[in-house]
């Protein structure tokens, strides 16, 4: 059962390409515009085929293949199906046709497919985003971007810090998992039949240990980090500093404009 | 009846930048009653075979026969061939969950569908072997020290009376005194009938103990049979990240410097063949 052996969602893949060697500001920030001009521009399908070409010039700059971004964002497929029947269903209009007292528009099916649309391509730049990005360049990123607000009392760093660890651990919670399920796999646990109750049962000495091993890193991370005498942002300095190049600004403001371009695509073509 | 590994390789993240060949063309083989010690650097490949073994990751190529029983994915005898060949995982007391050490021990019997009552039978007898009071059924075994949730976790793969029992570094961890106690167990369980497969960075500590020894190099099988022919084997050229024990490495040297001893780590045979040559040198 190898349960790990794909890239998960998020995944870092290290390579030497054009796109991880951009600033991760850059990178934040062109993801925000993609999100926002995604959520913006939904009425035509025009600006998803721009949107689907620009994903898989950004798979080509990368030098990850577009299979490997796919298979990554498989289990967002759960979620964005999920989103196309709630819409399906609750959507009033035209009828097209009916299952049981179930009624099925032609508004629900053309907005289910939207938002869903919408969600998958969301999911889908925000994981070549972190991707591309090591998980402490994506906070030192987000931290600089942040620091403005530090004036009006948000906690940058903290807020950063929290980031680091959180993604710091997730492949190693992964991991953990996978060997503790492994190892319940072995005295014969059956984790993969059965119901919903009887799935979530299976998976109680699964759970248990991990919750464990989670409070005992956790405890070992704060010691370890105050034995280093961490004591927060205030005077602290950078191994590597973030340094803004000619290529983030030409970058940045490409993508800004292919936004841009989609919304006015959207606009022209409704 | 054989546990047989037969030309395995195995490559984790297929097709993806991670891509990585853990295992490469590994061939071996384990009889019931027979103890092999399979040694190698960190990143050779141990713990993915140890998985294999036990039909938890199947082989990119090659095969994994248990008694006669191919294992590969959705294979209907997988769950039987996981009782046959116990898998304890390092720090095998991470995966403890029950809320008492009798429901822990019970756990794999009850998967496993043994009756009750020759399950608390056995667990009666495990206990004994493992020098654990019956007290401890009730107790929490998240309560227990270090070494007590060790026994316990291991109790509750031998439980399972498997008939080969691999074992992935099972002494990380121990203390001396606790690494003697554990493979004098490993001892009682060969000489019952039990194949043992140790998986271990330390070949000092099973050089006495195992009848064959693997050793991988990069994933790859750089040696394999009785300790003996492997020693001789890696004389020479020593494989990555192996530290021989001090005694050997001592018999190694004064082989190269021209003395006629063998190539031994017992501490005794090696003083005797010294004193054999001293003495039969013309004065």
């Amino acid at each position: 059962m190898p349960f790990l052996d794909h890239l998960s969602l998020g995944q870092y893949v290290p390579a030497n390409s054009f796109v991880h060697s951009l600033d991760p500001r850059c990178k934040v920030l062109g993801v925000m515009a993609l999100i926002t001009s995604i959520f913006v521009a939904s009425a035509s399908p025009w600006p998803y085929v721009i949107w689907s070409a620009f994903a898989v010039f950004l798979c080509a700059l990368s030098k990850i293949s577009i299979k490997n971004v796919l298979i990554s964002t498989k289990p967002a497929i759960v979620l964005v199906v999920f989103t196309v029947i709630v819409n399906l269903f609750f959507a009033e209009g035209k009828e097209l046709f009916r299952i049981s007292f179930i009624s099925i528009t032609k508004e629900g099916l053309l907005a289910g497919v939207k938002m869903g649309l919408r969600l998958y391509f969301l999911i889908l730049f925000a994981n070549m985003t972190m991707m591309t990005t090591s998980p402490l360049e994506l906070s030192d990123g987000i931290e600089s971007l942040l620091t403005p607000l530090k004036r009006f009392g948000v906690p940058a760093h903290e807020f950063a810090m929290m980031m680091t660890i959180a993604l710091r651990f997730i492949p190693t919670l992964l991991e953990e998992t996978d060997r503790i399920m492994k190892a319940q796999l072995a005295r014969g646990a059956d984790l993969d039949s059965g119901g919903i109750v009887k799935r979530l049962k299976a998976f109680m000495p699964v759970l248990v240990p991990l919750f464990v091993i989670v409070f005992q890193r956790a405890d070992e991370l704060a010691v370890a980090m105050e034995a280093r005498c961490y004591r927060g942002g205030v005077g602290r300095s950078r191994m590597k500093p973030l340094h803004w190049t000619a290529k983030d600004a030409i970058s940045l403001t490409m993508v800004s404009v292919i936004c841009l371009g989609g919304v006015v695509l959207d606009r022209w073509m409704s | 009846m054989s546990l047989e590994v037969c030309n395995v390789s195995y490559t984790y993240h297929k097709d993806t930048p991670l891509e990585t060949k853990s295992l490469n063309d590994v061939s071996f083989h384990v009889e019931p009653g027979e103890w092999v010690a399979v040694v190698g650097h960190t990143g050779s490949g141990k713990t993915t075979l140890a998985q294999m073994l036990n039909g938890l990751i199947f082989p990119s190529s090659g095969e994994v026969i248990v008694d006669g029983l191919k294992l590969y994915p959705k294979a209907p005898h997988l769950k039987s061939v996981r009782r046959k060949v116990g898998l304890a995982f390092q720090y095998p007391e991470h995966q403890l969950f029950a809320e008492t050490v009798l429901d822990e021990l019970m756990f794999a019997p009850r998967n496993f569908g043994m009756p009750e009552d020759e399950a608390m039978a056995h667990i009666k007898k495990i206990l004994k072997a493992f020098e654990l009071d019956e007290k401890i059924l009730l107790k929490n075994p998240f309560d227990l020290s270090g070494g007590q949730k060790r026994k316990v976790a291991l109790a509750s793969i031998v439980v399972m009376k498997p008939v080969y029992l691999v074992l992935d570094e099972p002494t990380a961890g121990l203390d001396w005194k606790g690494q003697e106690m554990l493979l004098s167990m490993l001892k009682t369980f060969k000489d019952n009938g039990t194949g043992i497969i140790q998986i271990t960075h330390d070949i000092e500590m099973v050089l006495d103990n195992c009848d064959k020894l693997l050793v991988l190099e990069d994933g790859r099988r750089r040696s394999w049979g009785p300790p003996a022919h492997v020693v001789e084997e890696l004389a020479d050229r020593p494989a990555k990240g192996l530290v021989f024990p001090d005694v050997l490495e001592m018999s190694l040297s004064l082989r190269r410097a021209g003395l006629n001893v063998s190539l031994t780590w017992s501490e005794e045979k090696l003083v005797k063949d010294i004193e054999k040559e001293v003495f039969s040198c013309p004065s």
